[in-house]
Protein backbone atom coordinates (compact mmCIF):
# COMPACT_ATOMS: atom_id res chain seq x y z
CA UNK A 1 0.00 0.00 0.00
CA UNK A 2 1.16 3.51 -0.74
CA UNK A 3 1.65 5.83 2.21
CA UNK A 4 3.60 8.61 0.53
CA UNK A 5 2.10 11.69 -1.11
CA UNK A 6 4.72 11.51 -3.87
CA UNK A 7 6.26 8.70 -5.85
CA UNK A 8 9.97 8.01 -5.36
CA UNK A 9 12.32 9.20 -8.05
CA UNK A 10 13.58 6.56 -10.45
CA UNK A 11 16.87 5.15 -9.24
CA UNK A 12 19.65 4.80 -11.75
CA UNK A 13 22.67 2.57 -11.28
CA UNK A 14 24.80 4.91 -13.32
CA UNK A 15 24.85 8.69 -13.55
CA UNK A 16 23.54 10.52 -16.65
CA UNK A 17 27.11 11.73 -17.40
CA UNK A 18 28.36 8.14 -17.40
CA UNK A 19 25.41 7.13 -19.57
CA UNK A 20 26.30 9.86 -22.10
CA UNK A 21 29.95 8.82 -22.06
CA UNK A 22 29.00 5.18 -22.42
CA UNK A 23 26.62 6.07 -25.28
CA UNK A 24 29.32 7.89 -27.22
CA UNK A 25 31.90 5.18 -26.57
CA UNK A 26 29.36 2.60 -27.70
CA UNK A 27 28.68 4.59 -30.87
CA UNK A 28 32.43 4.88 -31.58
CA UNK A 29 33.05 1.21 -30.86
CA UNK A 30 30.01 0.28 -32.92
CA UNK A 31 31.26 2.30 -35.87
CA UNK A 32 34.73 0.79 -35.55
CA UNK A 33 33.28 -2.68 -35.39
CA UNK A 34 30.97 -1.97 -38.33
CA UNK A 35 33.89 -0.67 -40.42
CA UNK A 36 36.01 -3.66 -39.46
CA UNK A 37 33.16 -6.04 -40.29
CA UNK A 38 32.52 -4.28 -43.61
CA UNK A 39 36.18 -4.52 -44.61
CA UNK A 40 36.39 -8.12 -43.43
CA UNK A 41 33.31 -9.10 -45.42
CA UNK A 42 34.55 -7.24 -48.49
CA UNK A 43 37.93 -9.00 -48.21
CA UNK A 44 36.17 -12.36 -47.92
CA UNK A 45 33.99 -11.55 -50.94
CA UNK A 46 37.09 -10.53 -52.92
CA UNK A 47 38.89 -13.70 -51.90
CA UNK A 48 35.93 -15.81 -52.99
CA UNK A 49 35.72 -13.90 -56.29
CA UNK A 50 39.46 -14.34 -56.89
CA UNK A 51 39.16 -18.07 -56.20
CA UNK A 52 36.22 -18.30 -58.60
CA UNK A 53 38.18 -16.41 -61.28
CA UNK A 54 41.21 -18.67 -60.81
CA UNK A 55 38.97 -21.75 -61.09
CA UNK A 56 37.34 -20.30 -64.18
CA UNK A 57 40.84 -19.63 -65.67
CA UNK A 58 41.86 -23.19 -64.96
CA UNK A 59 38.65 -24.47 -66.59
CA UNK A 60 39.22 -22.26 -69.59
CA UNK A 61 42.82 -23.48 -69.85
CA UNK A 62 41.60 -27.07 -69.73
CA UNK A 63 38.94 -26.39 -72.37
CA UNK A 64 41.56 -24.64 -74.56
CA UNK A 65 43.80 -27.71 -74.26
CA UNK A 66 40.93 -30.03 -75.18
CA UNK A 67 40.04 -27.74 -78.06
CA UNK A 68 43.66 -27.89 -79.27
CA UNK A 69 43.45 -31.68 -79.10
CA UNK A 70 40.18 -31.60 -81.03
CA UNK A 71 41.70 -29.26 -83.59
CA UNK A 72 44.67 -31.60 -83.99
CA UNK A 73 42.31 -34.59 -84.36
CA UNK A 74 40.18 -32.72 -86.90
CA UNK A 75 43.32 -31.73 -88.80
CA UNK A 76 44.36 -35.38 -88.81
CA UNK A 77 40.93 -36.43 -89.99
CA UNK A 78 41.09 -33.73 -92.67
CA UNK A 79 44.45 -34.95 -93.84
CA UNK A 80 43.10 -38.49 -93.80
CA UNK A 81 40.03 -37.38 -95.76
CA UNK A 82 42.21 -35.48 -98.18
CA UNK A 83 44.31 -38.63 -98.63
CA UNK A 84 41.23 -40.70 -99.27
CA UNK A 85 39.89 -38.08 -101.63
CA UNK A 86 43.19 -37.96 -103.47
CA UNK A 87 43.32 -41.74 -103.63
CA UNK A 88 39.73 -41.83 -104.84
CA UNK A 89 40.51 -39.20 -107.43
CA UNK A 90 43.53 -41.16 -108.52
CA UNK A 91 41.43 -44.34 -108.58
CA UNK A 92 38.73 -42.59 -110.49
CA UNK A 93 41.30 -41.31 -112.93
CA UNK A 94 42.80 -44.81 -113.16
CA UNK A 95 39.39 -46.38 -113.88
CA UNK A 96 38.64 -43.62 -116.31
CA UNK A 97 41.98 -44.21 -117.99
CA UNK A 98 41.35 -47.94 -117.88
CA UNK A 99 38.04 -47.63 -119.60
CA UNK A 100 39.64 -45.23 -122.07
CA UNK A 101 42.16 -47.98 -122.78
CA UNK A 102 39.49 -50.50 -123.72
CA UNK A 103 38.80 -50.31 -127.43
CA UNK A 104 35.31 -50.39 -128.83
CA UNK A 105 35.70 -53.93 -130.26
CA UNK A 106 36.42 -55.49 -126.92
CA UNK A 107 33.66 -55.78 -124.37
CA UNK A 108 34.49 -55.99 -120.64
CA UNK A 109 32.15 -58.07 -118.55
CA UNK A 110 33.93 -57.67 -115.21
CA UNK A 111 36.85 -55.73 -113.88
CA UNK A 112 38.46 -56.33 -110.46
CA UNK A 113 40.66 -53.48 -109.39
CA UNK A 114 42.88 -54.18 -106.40
CA UNK A 115 45.79 -52.27 -104.95
CA UNK A 116 48.50 -53.85 -107.09
CA UNK A 117 46.39 -56.00 -109.28
CA UNK A 118 43.89 -55.58 -112.13
CA UNK A 119 41.76 -58.54 -113.33
CA UNK A 120 39.68 -58.03 -116.43
CA UNK A 121 36.99 -60.38 -117.80
CA UNK A 122 35.61 -59.78 -121.22
CA UNK A 123 34.94 -60.82 -124.84
CA UNK A 124 37.17 -60.11 -127.76
CA UNK A 125 36.54 -60.95 -131.45
CA UNK A 126 39.99 -62.35 -131.74
CA UNK A 127 43.14 -62.80 -129.77
CA UNK A 128 44.99 -60.41 -132.01
CA UNK A 129 42.54 -57.59 -131.49
CA UNK A 130 43.02 -58.08 -127.75
CA UNK A 131 46.78 -58.30 -127.91
CA UNK A 132 47.16 -55.26 -130.12
CA UNK A 133 44.53 -53.02 -128.82
CA UNK A 134 44.48 -53.85 -125.07
CA UNK A 135 47.41 -56.07 -124.18
CA UNK A 136 50.02 -53.58 -125.35
CA UNK A 137 48.83 -50.57 -123.21
CA UNK A 138 48.31 -52.85 -120.18
CA UNK A 139 51.86 -54.08 -120.41
CA UNK A 140 53.13 -50.55 -120.48
CA UNK A 141 51.34 -49.85 -117.23
CA UNK A 142 51.75 -53.13 -115.26
CA UNK A 143 54.94 -55.02 -114.60
CA UNK A 144 53.46 -58.42 -115.24
CA UNK A 145 50.47 -59.35 -117.36
CA UNK A 146 48.89 -62.75 -118.00
CA UNK A 147 45.99 -63.48 -120.28
CA UNK A 148 43.91 -66.64 -120.75
CA UNK A 149 41.44 -67.12 -123.64
CA UNK A 150 38.46 -69.32 -123.94
CA UNK A 151 36.93 -69.93 -127.31
CA UNK A 152 33.25 -69.14 -127.58
CA UNK A 153 30.86 -70.94 -129.92
CA UNK A 154 30.38 -67.89 -132.09
CA UNK A 155 34.10 -67.78 -132.76
CA UNK A 156 34.84 -64.97 -130.28
CA UNK A 157 37.00 -65.42 -127.29
CA UNK A 158 36.31 -64.90 -123.71
CA UNK A 159 39.37 -63.72 -121.84
CA UNK A 160 40.72 -63.25 -118.37
CA UNK A 161 43.58 -60.81 -118.05
CA UNK A 162 45.56 -60.61 -114.80
CA UNK A 163 47.93 -57.65 -114.40
CA UNK A 164 50.28 -57.01 -111.49
CA UNK A 165 52.31 -54.09 -110.27
CA UNK A 166 55.44 -55.04 -108.42
CA UNK A 167 56.13 -52.93 -105.33
CA UNK A 168 59.33 -51.14 -105.57
CA UNK A 169 61.42 -51.57 -102.48
CA UNK A 170 64.01 -48.96 -101.71
CA UNK B 1 13.57 -13.18 -7.13
CA UNK B 2 13.02 -10.21 -9.38
CA UNK B 3 16.04 -8.52 -10.95
CA UNK B 4 15.29 -5.31 -9.10
CA UNK B 5 15.32 -7.20 -5.79
CA UNK B 6 18.63 -8.84 -6.68
CA UNK B 7 20.19 -5.50 -7.56
CA UNK B 8 18.87 -3.99 -4.33
CA UNK B 9 20.47 -6.82 -2.34
CA UNK B 10 23.81 -6.27 -4.05
CA UNK B 11 23.78 -2.50 -3.57
CA UNK B 12 23.62 -0.75 -0.25
CA UNK B 13 20.30 1.01 0.27
CA UNK B 14 20.32 4.30 2.13
CA UNK B 15 17.23 5.66 3.82
CA UNK B 16 17.19 9.22 5.08
CA UNK B 17 14.36 10.35 7.34
CA UNK B 18 13.99 14.09 7.84
CA UNK B 19 11.77 15.83 10.36
CA UNK B 20 11.61 19.58 9.93
CA UNK B 21 10.54 22.09 12.54
CA UNK B 22 10.59 25.83 12.11
CA UNK B 23 14.08 26.27 13.55
CA UNK B 24 15.46 22.75 13.74
CA UNK B 25 15.81 19.70 11.60
CA UNK B 26 16.43 16.11 12.64
CA UNK B 27 17.96 13.66 10.19
CA UNK B 28 18.26 9.91 10.59
CA UNK B 29 20.31 7.94 8.07
CA UNK B 30 20.09 4.15 7.87
CA UNK B 31 22.33 2.13 5.59
CA UNK B 32 20.89 -1.26 4.74
CA UNK B 33 22.04 -4.17 2.68
CA UNK B 34 19.18 -6.52 1.98
CA UNK B 35 17.33 -6.70 5.28
CA UNK B 36 20.41 -6.06 7.38
CA UNK B 37 20.91 -2.68 9.01
CA UNK B 38 24.59 -1.84 8.59
CA UNK B 39 24.82 1.66 10.02
CA UNK B 40 22.62 4.29 11.58
CA UNK B 41 23.45 7.96 12.02
CA UNK B 42 21.32 10.70 13.55
CA UNK B 43 22.05 14.42 13.39
CA UNK B 44 20.33 17.55 14.57
CA UNK B 45 20.67 20.83 12.64
CA UNK B 46 19.64 24.37 13.46
CA UNK B 47 17.82 25.94 10.55
CA UNK B 48 15.63 28.95 9.88
CA UNK B 49 12.19 29.23 8.26
CA UNK B 50 11.87 25.43 8.08
CA UNK B 51 14.32 25.38 5.18
CA UNK B 52 17.32 23.05 5.33
CA UNK B 53 20.61 24.83 5.91
CA UNK B 54 23.59 24.41 3.60
CA UNK B 55 25.25 22.26 6.29
CA UNK B 56 22.22 19.96 6.44
CA UNK B 57 22.09 19.70 2.68
CA UNK B 58 25.79 18.81 2.55
CA UNK B 59 25.24 16.17 5.24
CA UNK B 60 22.33 14.57 3.36
CA UNK B 61 24.15 14.84 0.03
CA UNK B 62 27.23 13.08 1.46
CA UNK B 63 25.10 9.99 2.16
CA UNK B 64 23.12 10.24 -1.06
CA UNK B 65 26.35 9.98 -3.03
CA UNK B 66 27.22 6.67 -1.42
CA UNK B 67 24.60 4.58 -3.23
CA UNK B 68 22.33 4.94 -6.23
CA UNK B 69 19.52 3.48 -4.11
CA UNK B 70 19.03 6.35 -1.71
CA UNK B 71 15.56 7.32 -0.51
CA UNK B 72 14.83 10.61 1.23
CA UNK B 73 11.67 10.71 3.29
CA UNK B 74 10.27 13.75 5.00
CA UNK B 75 7.37 14.25 7.38
CA UNK B 76 4.71 16.49 5.91
CA UNK B 77 4.86 19.72 7.91
CA UNK B 78 2.35 21.66 5.85
CA UNK B 79 -0.53 23.34 7.62
CA UNK B 80 -3.39 22.32 5.39
CA UNK B 81 -3.40 18.61 5.89
CA UNK B 82 -5.47 16.14 7.78
CA UNK B 83 -7.41 12.90 7.69
CA UNK B 84 -11.02 12.14 6.87
CA UNK B 85 -13.04 9.11 8.06
CA UNK B 86 -14.03 8.03 4.55
CA UNK B 87 -12.43 7.13 1.25
CA UNK B 88 -15.36 8.35 -0.81
CA UNK B 89 -14.65 11.72 -2.39
CA UNK B 90 -18.37 12.40 -2.41
CA UNK B 91 -18.71 11.88 1.36
CA UNK B 92 -15.41 13.69 1.94
CA UNK B 93 -17.04 16.94 0.76
CA UNK B 94 -18.87 17.07 4.10
CA UNK B 95 -15.58 17.31 5.95
CA UNK B 96 -13.31 19.40 3.75
CA UNK B 97 -12.89 20.76 0.24
CA UNK B 98 -10.36 18.40 -1.32
CA UNK B 99 -10.37 19.99 -4.78
CA UNK B 100 -6.77 21.13 -4.51
CA UNK B 101 -5.55 18.28 -2.32
CA UNK B 102 -3.64 15.06 -2.81
CA UNK B 103 -5.35 12.16 -1.04
CA UNK B 104 -4.22 8.68 -0.01
CA UNK B 105 -6.79 6.12 1.01
CA UNK B 106 -5.93 3.66 3.78
CA UNK B 107 -7.51 0.20 3.55
CA UNK B 108 -10.64 1.74 2.01
CA UNK B 109 -11.59 3.06 5.48
CA UNK B 110 -10.10 6.50 5.86
CA UNK B 111 -7.83 8.83 3.98
CA UNK B 112 -5.21 11.46 4.55
CA UNK B 113 -4.97 14.62 2.48
CA UNK B 114 -2.58 17.49 1.94
CA UNK B 115 -2.72 20.66 -0.12
CA UNK B 116 -1.04 20.12 -3.49
CA UNK B 117 0.51 23.60 -3.60
CA UNK B 118 1.97 23.17 -0.12
CA UNK B 119 3.42 19.79 -1.05
CA UNK B 120 5.05 21.45 -4.05
CA UNK B 121 6.42 24.17 -1.78
CA UNK B 122 7.77 21.49 0.56
CA UNK B 123 9.49 19.79 -2.35
CA UNK B 124 10.94 23.15 -3.40
CA UNK B 125 12.43 23.61 0.07
CA UNK B 126 14.27 20.31 -0.44
CA UNK B 127 15.14 20.99 -4.06
CA UNK B 128 18.88 20.74 -3.34
CA UNK B 129 18.70 17.00 -2.68
CA UNK B 130 15.17 16.15 -3.74
CA UNK B 131 12.58 13.99 -1.99
CA UNK B 132 11.32 10.47 -2.55
CA UNK B 133 8.61 10.20 0.07
CA UNK B 134 6.41 12.64 1.95
CA UNK B 135 4.57 10.93 4.77
CA UNK B 136 1.55 12.15 6.63
CA UNK B 137 1.89 12.36 10.44
CA UNK B 138 -1.44 10.50 10.68
CA UNK B 139 0.03 7.40 9.04
CA UNK B 140 2.95 7.63 11.47
CA UNK B 141 0.52 7.91 14.38
CA UNK B 142 -1.69 5.03 13.26
CA UNK B 143 1.29 2.73 12.69
CA UNK B 144 3.03 3.78 15.95
CA UNK B 145 -0.11 3.08 17.97
CA UNK B 146 -1.33 0.25 15.70
CA UNK B 147 -2.23 -1.88 18.75
CA UNK B 148 -4.34 0.92 20.24
CA UNK B 149 -6.49 1.78 17.24
CA UNK B 150 -8.38 -1.51 17.20
CA UNK B 151 -9.89 -1.24 20.69
CA UNK B 152 -12.12 1.31 22.40
CA UNK B 153 -12.31 4.96 21.43
CA UNK B 154 -8.81 6.38 21.75
CA UNK B 155 -7.32 9.76 21.11
CA UNK B 156 -3.86 9.56 19.50
CA UNK B 157 -1.70 12.65 19.69
CA UNK B 158 1.63 13.32 18.01
CA UNK B 159 3.56 16.12 19.62
CA UNK B 160 6.37 17.84 17.80
CA UNK B 161 8.21 21.04 18.71
CA UNK B 162 6.12 23.11 16.31
CA UNK B 163 3.22 20.87 15.36
CA UNK B 164 0.51 18.80 16.90
CA UNK B 165 -1.44 16.09 15.07
CA UNK B 166 -4.30 14.24 16.67
CA UNK B 167 -6.77 11.63 15.58
CA UNK B 168 -9.49 9.58 17.22
CA UNK B 169 -9.87 5.90 16.43
CA UNK B 170 -12.57 3.46 17.43
CA UNK B 171 -12.25 -0.23 16.59
CA UNK B 172 -9.93 0.43 13.68
CA UNK B 173 -12.10 3.20 12.24
CA UNK B 174 -10.90 6.79 12.14
CA UNK B 175 -13.50 9.14 13.60
CA UNK B 176 -11.74 12.47 13.69
CA UNK B 177 -8.37 14.03 12.87
CA UNK B 178 -6.73 17.42 12.96
CA UNK B 179 -3.32 18.97 12.49
CA UNK B 180 -2.06 22.18 14.10
CA UNK B 181 1.02 24.36 14.16
CA UNK B 182 1.82 25.27 17.74
CA UNK B 183 4.50 27.93 17.44
CA UNK B 184 5.38 31.34 16.01
CA UNK B 185 3.18 33.52 13.86
CA UNK B 186 2.04 30.52 11.89
CA UNK B 187 1.03 28.84 15.10
CA UNK B 188 -0.95 31.82 16.28
CA UNK B 189 -2.89 31.97 13.03
CA UNK B 190 -3.65 28.29 13.18
CA UNK B 191 -4.66 28.47 16.79
CA UNK B 192 -7.06 31.37 16.24
CA UNK B 193 -8.52 29.67 13.16
CA UNK B 194 -9.05 26.39 14.91
CA UNK B 195 -10.41 27.90 18.04
CA UNK B 196 -12.82 30.07 16.10
CA UNK B 197 -15.37 27.32 15.73
CA UNK B 198 -15.34 26.53 19.41
CA UNK B 199 -15.20 30.16 20.45
CA UNK B 200 -18.84 30.11 21.41
CA UNK B 201 -18.25 27.16 23.60
CA UNK B 202 -16.94 27.88 27.06
CA UNK B 203 -13.30 27.04 27.33
CA UNK B 204 -13.22 27.07 31.07
CA UNK B 205 -9.48 26.65 30.97
CA UNK B 206 -7.98 30.11 31.20
CA UNK B 207 -4.38 30.99 31.83
CA UNK B 208 -5.09 33.90 34.19
CA UNK B 209 -7.91 32.27 36.13
CA UNK B 210 -6.59 28.82 36.50
CA UNK B 211 -5.22 27.87 39.84
CA UNK B 212 -3.23 25.06 38.37
CA UNK B 213 -0.97 27.52 36.73
CA UNK B 214 -0.18 29.28 39.96
CA UNK B 215 0.47 25.95 41.57
CA UNK B 216 2.81 25.03 38.81
CA UNK B 217 4.65 28.24 38.92
CA UNK B 218 5.05 27.75 42.63
CA UNK B 219 6.33 24.30 41.95
CA UNK B 220 8.94 25.59 39.64
CA UNK B 221 12.13 25.62 41.59
CA UNK B 222 14.15 27.13 38.88
CA UNK B 223 14.47 30.28 40.84
CA UNK B 224 16.10 28.29 43.57
CA UNK B 225 18.60 27.20 41.03
CA UNK B 226 19.73 30.74 40.68
CA UNK B 227 22.43 29.85 43.14
CA UNK B 228 24.77 30.90 40.45
CA UNK B 229 23.73 34.39 41.29
CA UNK B 230 25.29 33.89 44.66
CA UNK B 231 28.53 34.04 42.86
CA UNK B 232 27.81 37.69 42.52
CA UNK B 233 28.77 37.82 46.15
CA UNK B 234 32.19 37.39 44.85
CA UNK B 235 31.93 41.04 44.12
CA UNK B 236 31.74 41.62 47.85
CA UNK B 237 35.24 40.38 47.96
CA UNK B 238 36.10 43.46 46.11
CA UNK B 239 35.72 45.25 49.43
CA UNK B 240 39.13 44.03 50.10
CA UNK B 241 40.16 46.35 47.41
CA UNK B 242 39.14 49.32 49.53
CA UNK B 243 42.68 50.13 49.96
CA UNK B 244 42.86 51.16 46.34
CA UNK B 245 44.38 54.35 47.48
CA UNK B 246 47.35 52.30 48.46
CA UNK B 247 47.94 51.36 44.88
CA UNK B 248 50.61 53.58 43.78
CA UNK B 249 51.84 52.11 40.55
CA UNK B 250 49.92 51.77 37.23
CA UNK B 251 50.51 48.00 36.85
CA UNK B 252 48.61 47.22 39.95
CA UNK B 253 45.70 49.34 38.76
CA UNK B 254 45.59 47.49 35.44
CA UNK B 255 45.62 44.11 37.21
CA UNK B 256 42.76 45.27 39.33
CA UNK B 257 40.75 46.30 36.26
CA UNK B 258 41.30 42.95 34.59
CA UNK B 259 40.23 40.95 37.62
CA UNK B 260 37.21 43.19 38.01
CA UNK B 261 36.16 42.64 34.39
CA UNK B 262 36.60 38.88 34.68
CA UNK B 263 34.45 38.77 37.79
CA UNK B 264 31.71 40.79 36.09
CA UNK B 265 31.78 38.55 32.99
CA UNK B 266 31.56 35.38 35.07
CA UNK B 267 28.62 36.81 36.94
CA UNK B 268 26.84 37.73 33.70
CA UNK B 269 27.33 34.22 32.30
CA UNK B 270 25.98 32.64 35.48
CA UNK B 271 22.98 34.94 35.36
CA UNK B 272 22.33 34.10 31.70
CA UNK B 273 22.50 30.35 32.36
CA UNK B 274 20.09 30.58 35.24
CA UNK B 275 17.72 32.68 33.15
CA UNK B 276 17.84 30.18 30.28
CA UNK B 277 16.99 27.32 32.65
CA UNK B 278 14.11 29.23 34.05
CA UNK B 279 12.84 30.27 30.61
CA UNK B 280 13.02 26.68 29.37
CA UNK B 281 10.90 25.51 32.23
CA UNK B 282 8.37 28.26 31.66
CA UNK B 283 8.37 27.63 27.89
CA UNK B 284 7.79 23.93 28.45
CA UNK B 285 4.83 24.63 30.64
CA UNK B 286 3.51 27.18 28.19
CA UNK B 287 3.87 24.74 25.27
CA UNK B 288 2.11 21.96 27.16
CA UNK B 289 -0.69 24.31 28.01
CA UNK B 290 -1.05 25.41 24.39
CA UNK B 291 -1.17 21.77 23.32
CA UNK B 292 -3.75 21.00 25.95
CA UNK B 293 -5.87 23.89 24.68
CA UNK B 294 -5.67 22.57 21.14
CA UNK B 295 -6.61 19.06 22.21
CA UNK B 296 -9.48 20.39 24.28
CA UNK B 297 -10.74 22.51 21.38
CA UNK B 298 -10.50 19.55 19.03
CA UNK B 299 -12.46 17.35 21.40
CA UNK B 300 -15.11 20.08 21.72
CA UNK B 301 -15.34 20.13 17.94
CA UNK B 302 -15.51 16.33 17.79
CA UNK B 303 -18.25 16.10 20.44
CA UNK B 304 -20.35 18.99 19.16
CA UNK B 305 -20.23 18.51 15.39
CA UNK B 306 -22.85 16.06 14.12
CA UNK B 307 -20.89 15.09 11.04
CA UNK B 308 -18.51 13.10 13.22
CA UNK B 309 -19.58 9.79 14.63
CA UNK B 310 -18.77 11.08 18.09
CA UNK B 311 -18.12 8.74 20.97
CA UNK B 312 -16.64 9.40 24.38
CA UNK B 313 -12.88 9.30 24.30
CA UNK B 314 -11.70 7.01 27.06
CA UNK B 315 -7.98 6.89 26.51
CA UNK B 316 -5.39 9.21 25.15
CA UNK B 317 -2.06 8.05 23.77
CA UNK B 318 0.59 10.69 23.23
CA UNK B 319 3.55 10.10 20.95
CA UNK B 320 6.07 12.59 22.23
CA UNK B 321 8.74 13.63 19.73
CA UNK B 322 9.96 16.72 21.59
CA UNK B 323 10.57 15.62 25.17
CA UNK B 324 7.67 17.62 26.55
CA UNK B 325 7.02 17.93 30.26
CA UNK B 326 4.58 15.92 32.40
CA UNK B 327 2.03 18.74 32.47
CA UNK B 328 0.11 17.76 29.38
CA UNK B 329 -0.72 14.29 30.72
CA UNK B 330 -1.77 15.87 34.01
CA UNK B 331 -3.94 18.48 32.29
CA UNK B 332 -5.65 15.83 30.21
CA UNK B 333 -6.32 13.54 33.15
CA UNK B 334 -7.52 16.28 35.48
CA UNK B 335 -9.47 18.43 33.05
CA UNK B 336 -10.79 16.00 30.48
CA UNK B 337 -11.06 12.90 32.69
CA UNK B 338 -9.33 10.61 30.25
CA UNK B 339 -6.54 8.18 30.94
CA UNK B 340 -3.45 9.52 29.24
CA UNK B 341 -0.30 7.62 28.34
CA UNK B 342 2.80 9.14 26.88
CA UNK B 343 5.39 7.31 24.82
CA UNK B 344 8.52 8.82 23.26
CA UNK B 345 8.81 8.55 19.51
CA UNK B 346 11.83 9.00 17.24
CA UNK B 347 10.00 10.50 14.31
CA UNK B 348 13.01 10.37 12.03
CA UNK B 349 13.41 6.63 12.68
CA UNK B 350 9.69 6.03 12.16
CA UNK B 351 9.97 7.87 8.84
CA UNK B 352 12.86 5.64 7.83
CA UNK B 353 10.82 2.58 8.83
CA UNK B 354 7.97 3.70 6.58
CA UNK B 355 10.39 4.54 3.77
CA UNK B 356 11.85 1.02 3.97
CA UNK B 357 8.34 -0.40 3.54
CA UNK B 358 7.56 1.92 0.65
CA UNK B 359 10.88 1.34 -1.12
CA UNK B 360 10.13 -2.38 -1.38
CA UNK B 361 7.76 -1.55 -4.22
CA UNK B 362 10.06 0.91 -5.91
CA UNK B 363 13.34 0.68 -7.86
Amino acid sequence: MQYSFIKPRAKHLVSPEFKLLFFFFSITLGMLFASYSFLKIKTLVYEVTIEQKIEKGETLKESIASMHEEIAFIKLQRRHAEGIYTENTVLKESIHNLFDLVPEKITLSQALLKEDELVLYGITPSKEVYEFLLQAPLRSIFHRSYTSYYAMPNGWYSFVSKNYLDRQTQ
Amino acid sequence: MKLSGLIKNIYQQIFIGIVVQHSSMKVCVQMRKGKKLEKEVSRHFSISHATPSAEANVFVKSYMDESPFCYVAVLNDTLHQGAIPTCSMHKAENFNDLGSCVTICNEDKWMVYAEKAELNALQKRFLANGLDFIFSPFFILSSFFADKTEGKTSLLVLIQDDYLSLCIFNEGELLFANHYATKDAVADESLSADLEESAGESLSFNLEDDDDLSINIEDIDSLDELEALDELDALDDLDSLQDLDDLDDLDEIEDFEESLNEAVEESEIALEEAKTKYDAKIDNFSDDYKRFQLIQASLQQFYNDDKYNNKFVEETYIADACESGPDLVRFLEEELFVTAYKRSIDLDKELVKMAVGEAKNAI
